[in-house]
């Protein structure tokens, strides 16, 4: 798999730190949202909460801008694509029937959106490197 | 496109891995190669060349 490349190797310590803090941190501005609805502090929580998801969006790129290998690169690539086009296409049709649907789906709260890209990122990685692995790896 | 990867490799006695050992890519990137499931951009080629001391179109060839 990719896990052998310097730059990979560097990537899961960078998701490993990020996915970490993120996680508390989003747990403690929730926390702290929730005892101050509507205050001036919403916005600095909202932007705190969601930093580490964007750290790890660009570890993501600077993963796939320094990969040596092209052809594992094309694979992470489509990995990514497939997974964005899955999530913002559920995404779209979820909301599309949660606003005209009159309460046949359940409300998803829109902040799940990046737990569910980094999940079926998660899954279409490990189901396009399967498909293209060699025999007997 | 064709390519003679397999064979090249198979007359130096070279497994996928030490060959993609000496191109510094993955062992999955010889296998998508040689399988014909991958064409290699052009500095990737030029690296098989060399390795091989050929030249490109004596590797691959065109399918049409």
């Amino acid at each position: 798999m990719i896990c052998k490349s310097a730059a990979a190797r560097r990537f899961a310590r960078r998701c490993r730190i990020s996915i970490s803090v993120s996680l508390v941190l989003f747990l403690g501005c929730s926390q702290l949202a929730s005892r101050y609805p509507n205050g001036m502090l919403s916005p600095i929580l909202a932007g705190l909460a969601g930093a580490f998801f964007f750290a790890e969006l660009v570890s993501s790129g600077l993963l796939l801008l320094r990969m040596r290998d092209e052809f594992q690169r094309i694979l992470l690539t489509r990995s990514f694509l497939w997974a964005t086009v899955i999530t913002m296409g559920f995404a779209t049709v979820w909301g599309f029937v949660e606003v005209h649907g009159h309460g046949t789906v359940p409300e998803v709260p829109i902040l799940s959106v990046p737990a569910v890209l980094i999940f079926v990122t998660a899954a279409a990685k490990l189901l396009i490197f399967r498909k293209y692995r060699s025999p007997s790896e | 496109m064709n390519n003679r990867l397999r064979v090249l490799r198979a007359e130096r006695g070279w497994s996928q891995a030490e060959l993609a050992d000496r191109l510094e890519v993955s062992r999955q990137s010889v296998n998508a190669i040689e399988t014909g499931k991958y064409d290699p951009s052009l500095p990737l080629a030029f690296r098989l060349a060399r390795l091989f001391s050929m030249r490109i179109e004596e590797i691959f060839t065109d399918e049409g």
